[in-house]
């Protein structure tokens, strides 16, 4: 029991997107030991990504008021380059999409949010 | 391994996928519209024969089809949906159209979609277009339905032509959509660089001419021609000249 406590990882994770989405999301986060903090709007992110330290930002791409693309447009401009950004909730990007995610700063990207893909992508922060 | 390059690895497809689920963006401008989606639809009858699916929220399917006539293109090989004759005449039907909802009633639009595309199963699709489902639903939620509708033609080793306008490329819409698409191809350019290089092979056909026309003037001066010969040949270029140099 003790080992598994000490396993748990003590990380803060920054969500953007719609908030059905992040509460289906935040119990296996919190499982894993995160602590997860949840924005929908890009001010909010951005402010909170200026004022805090974060191990893990996901962004659901179909946000309510605009795409991830969008948003990390916005991060961009604000010239926040950490910490590593997960897009979330795409099946696909194509080869131009690619380079935009390049462009943009994005380390990866997750469709089917399970506790599984969602464990590796923490174990990576670990 | 990392996390990232074991994603990175699990997303890249084998070949033969990634040459079947060839996602497309045509960007086209207003001008040569109609021009540009004739091409279009030529080259995907030539490789898809027969199992090509038409999605037309712009014009009649009847109205293609007489253009595509018109233009010596087998409307038989490919299956048209039509989204826009439905709401003007109800309960028609007709062999290789299907009839259904305008994107104005998105839900079932949607559905009917969905469904004739389980149904029918095509290894391509023609979707026209982008910029006219705009006039209907706000960006965020056609950017959500393109992108369901591209992941179902992957999972189904099918491509995806779709086409949009080039006055919409700064569309929020246009943006998104393009990330998921493997190529964006922007006719407009296309048509400018044809033009260029109409234009360096006409430069080059007259800097020709002018080059022959000057060496028969040389003969002449040296008397290797005679007048008549001289004459005639000098007529028969300055036409040449003449007709090169009004061509634009």
């Amino acid at each position: 029991m003790l080992r598994k406590i000490e396993q748990k990882l003590d990380k803060k994770i920054i969500f953007a997107g719609r908030h059905d989405f992040c509460e289906s999301v935040r119990p296996i986060l919190e499982k894993e030991g995160c602590r997860v903090c949840f924005v929908n709007c890009a001010r909010e992110f951005i402010a909170m990504l200026k004022s805090e330290k974060y191990d893990l930002a996901l962004i659901d791409f179909f946000m309510p008021e605009m795409s991830g693309r969008e948003l990390m447009e916005k991060v961009k401009k604000a010239e926040i380059k950490r910490p590593k950004f997960i897009f979330m909730n795409v099946a696909h990007f194509g080869a131009k999409g690619m380079e935009e995610l390049r462009r943009l700063g994005i380390s990866g990207y997750i469709n089917d949010i399970n506790n599984e893909n969602l464990s590796k992508s923490l174990n990576e922060i670990r | 391994m990392s996390f990232l390059n074991r994603l990175a690895i699990s997303r890249q497809p084998d070949k033969e996928k990634i040459m079947k689920s060839r996602i497309e963006i045509f960007i086209i401008p207003n001008k040569i519209y109609q021009e540009k989606l004739l091409e279009i639809i030529k080259s995907a009858v030539q490789e898809f024969k027969g199992k090509l699916l038409y999605i037309s929220i712009n014009k009649p399917a009847e109205k293609i089809i007489e253009t595509m006539k018109k233009n010596d293109v087998d409307s038989r090989e490919i299956f048209f949906i039509d989204a826009v004759s439905k709401d003007i005449q109800a309960d028609i039907s007709d062999h290789g159209i299907a009839y259904i909802s305008s994107p104005q009633n998105f839900a079932q639009f949607n559905a009917d979609l969905m469904q004739i595309l389980e149904k029918e199963k095509p290894e391509c699709l023609i979707f026209d277009s982008l910029s006219t489902i705009l006039l209907y639903q706000p960006d965020l939620v056609v950017v959500r339905f393109v992108h369901d509708l591209i992941a179902k033609l992957i999972v189904a080793h099918a491509c995806g032509k779709f086409t949009c306008l080039l006055e919409d490329i700064n569309s929020t819409l246009i943006k998104d959509v393009s990330m998921f698409a493997d190529n964006v191809i922007d006719m407009g350019e296309q048509k400018q660089e044809a033009a260029r290089e109409f234009t360096n092979k006409r430069e080059e056909a007259i800097a020709k001419l002018e080059n022959e026309l000057q060496s028969i003037r040389e003969a002449y001066a040296l008397k290797f021609l005679s007048e008549e010969s001289y004459l005639a040949s000098k007529q028969r270029i300055g036409a040449k000249l003449e007709r090169l140099k009004n061509k634009k």
